[in-house]
């Protein structure tokens, strides 16, 4: 599977957010998007998801420009947004049966990627008497419900301990290793780590960083 | 579906909390009306009793007097006494009297001579409500019929007098004020009294209880309506991202929180009626004359009152600005739309603009619905608020979401 974004570009208003962004990826791919704050990350994985509409461009999985074909997107696309797409005041058995249906549920408990992400621990538990990690893990959980082959991440480890991003980070990596593509936005460099290329997005327009662990390289090209 | 079930749920713990607070504040309510619908209704058929001091020596007076006592006397009655002014006082102060009149000393020379002298009518500060109108209304009365009375029977003496009827005067004056004290006892029958009520044929207490239910109905969607805000627009994005819009988990959310409210209510409506077992609020049975016609017009404003809490939370940035704004918004529409008092004391202008409002759409529907009319305007004036709270709560959305917010 191949990913394909072409000139994206997004304004809001008369400013310029987004300006013909291209990326590439392949199966087993994960892409790191780094930038200083407003830069347009978020609106960068929000477009791609769906929930803004670009001014221009194209993305194309496998053929099939995303953009144009809503129901392939949602689909293929999963996304996790920054904050928390959870109902707070129900348990974790609740918000997930939003995304899945019963059965599909009860067998990505058992043995799919819920159990994988460790969900079962707290799933009779209210969302608002969980950890931080806990909630990234169940934002995770409900935005694999339909398998995507393409995975959206907006700042997923942010603010999580360290027990917490290692077992995020090692959910995704057997993610990438099934073949799946990662596109993951991060303020934090050892995130990075993850990542099999790197990019700055700065002026709208995204710039390859081939030295992501020379902190000061990465300072230059982010600025 | 599963989102809305999952929306219900969150709204359904709110209930219990809701119900209990808003079955007390409606059976205090309902209390407050009862009293205050007693207590106009003894004032109409309430019997005054006023009291004259000063110079009343005159037995002219008698023929004014005796008119008053029986003046009107299809809406009230007066009971008019001749005391000296202390003890008048004395009796004002302790309620035994609605009201005192004092006659000054020249009042009778005056009048002889056709002209007029003011009369001095006292009554207390705390008769500033109803009765205490209707009180000072009938002492101004008194006053004006006591003097009309007294320069009319004396002009007339003169008159007599100057056509050189002087041995026969005092006779005739007799026969003349005798004459007009038939008319003015007789005055009653000269007209006849429909009382078409404060608005759309309501009493005060049923126009009343009409605006405190729409404004109990606003009031009680806000607590609803902070229990979907969210903390931030996470879950929207991601129901975006699968394909479910802004317009989807709007009307999805209103949903759930129209029928979640309507439960609460119809629980409310039900305790309400089993309390009214023990507490006998006389005032429901009085106004629920059609109640399969006023629970359907209810329907509307409900879904009306859902629609602007929604469009609330939806612009609000938080609880507090939710619960302040949809407070101080619904008590302002309650008050310019007559809801709290009869409309007739705004200026006309007001008045005009009051049946556009929501709430006075709304108070237009259920007061009709009392009577047993219908009244498609309100009708349609209450589903165009609907629908216009709902585009307004959905453009409010996409915003959010359209302005690329991080969160």
């Amino acid at each position: 599977m191949q990913l394909e974004i072409r000139n994206v570009s997004k304004k809001y208003g008369r400013k310029t957010v987004l300006s013909n962004i291209d990326l590439c990826a392949e199966s087993g791919e994960c892409v790191g998007i780094i930038g200083v704050n407003g830069s347009g990350k978020s609106t960068l994985l929000s477009v791609l998801a769906g929930v803004l509409k670009p001014n221009s461009g194209s993305f194309v999985c496998d053929g099939i420009d995303l953009f144009r074909e809503p129901k392939a997107r949602k689909n293929a696309v999963g996304y996790v947004p920054q904050g928390t797409p959870l109902f707070e005041e129900l348990t974790a058995y609740d918000n997930l049966s939003l995304w899945y249906d019963k059965k599909t549920l009860r067998r990505e408990l058992d043995e799919g990627t819920l159990g994988l992400l460790g969900i079962n621990d707290f799933l009779k538990k209210r969302v608002s008497k969980l950890s931080g990690g806990m909630k990234k893990r169940l934002c995770i959980g409900c935005a694999i419900a339909n398998r995507p082959p393409i995975l959206l991440l907006d700042e997923p480890m942010s603010a999580l301990d360290i027990v917490c991003k290692q077992r995020i980070r090692e959910y995704l990596t057997a993610y990438k290793n099934a073949g799946g593509i990662l596109i993951l936005v991060t303020h934090d460099v050892p995130e990075l780590e993850l990542c099999d290329r790197c990019f700055s997005l700065k002026s709208g327009r995204l710039h390859e960083i081939h030295h992501p662990n020379d902190a000061k390289s990465l300072v230059d090209s982010i600025v | 579906m599963k989102y809305f079930l999952l929306q219900l749920k969150r709204l359904a713990r709110a209930v219990p909390m809701i119900l209990t607070v808003s079955y007390l504040l409606a059976c205090v309510i309902l209390m407050i009306l009862s009293q205050f619908s007693a207590a106009f209704k003894n004032d109409q058929a309430a019997k005054f009793t006023v009291a004259i001091v000063g110079s009343t020596t005159s037995r002219m007076f008698d023929f004014g007097i005796s008119a008053l006592t029986a003046a009107d006397s299809s809406r009230f009655s007066i009971d008019i006494q001749q005391t000296d002014e202390q003890t008048a006082r004395k009796r004002l102060l302790d309620g035994d009297i609605s009201a005192y009149v004092v006659i000054p000393k020249e009042f009778s020379k005056y009048a002889r001579q056709g002209k007029t002298i003011p009369l001095t009518y006292c009554t207390t500060a705390s008769t500033i409500d109803i009765s205490g109108l209707m009180r000072d209304e009938i002492t101004k009365v008194i006053s004006i019929v006591l003097k009309q009375s007294q320069k009319g029977v004396f002009g007339e003496k003169e008159l007599l007098i100057g056509n050189g009827y002087a041995d026969m005067a005092e006779l005739k004056a007799d026969d003349i004020s005798f004459e007009y004290l038939d008319f003015i006892l007789d005055r009653d029958k000269m007209y006849k009294t429909r009382i078409t009520g404060v608005s759309y044929g309501l009493d005060l207490t049923e126009h009343l209880m009409v605006g405190q239910s729409i404004l109990f109905v606003f009031i009680l969607t806000i607590p609803f309506s902070c229990m979907l805000m969210r903390r931030d627009n996470g879950l929207i994005r991601l129901l975006s991202a699968a394909g479910k819009g802004p317009l989807y988990s709007a009307l999805t959310e209103y949903a759930a929180l129209f029928c979640a409210y309507l439960c609460t209510l119809i629980l409310l409506v039900l305790a309400v009626f089993l309390s009214n077992r023990f507490l006998h609020f006389d005032l429901i049975s009085e106004i629920l004359t059609h109640p399969a016609r006023i629970a359907l017009c209810f329907l509307p404003v409900v879904a009306m009152a859902c629609a602007f809490a929604f469009a609330m939370e939806e612009i609000s940035g938080n609880i507090l600005s939710n619960v302040t704004g949809s407070f101080f918004l619904s008590m302002g529409l309650c008050y310019i739309s007559g809801c709290m008092y009869p409309l007739y004391v705004l200026p006309p202008i007001l008045q005009k603009a009051a049946s556009f409002t929501p709430t006075g759409a709304a108070r237009a529907l259920i007061s009709l619905s009392v009577v047993g009319n219908n009244s498609r305007a309100a009708l349609c004036t209450v589903a165009a608020y609907t629908l216009l709270f709902l585009a307004l709560a959905t453009l409010a959305r996409s915003r959010k979401l359209s302005r690329g917010d991080a969160v």
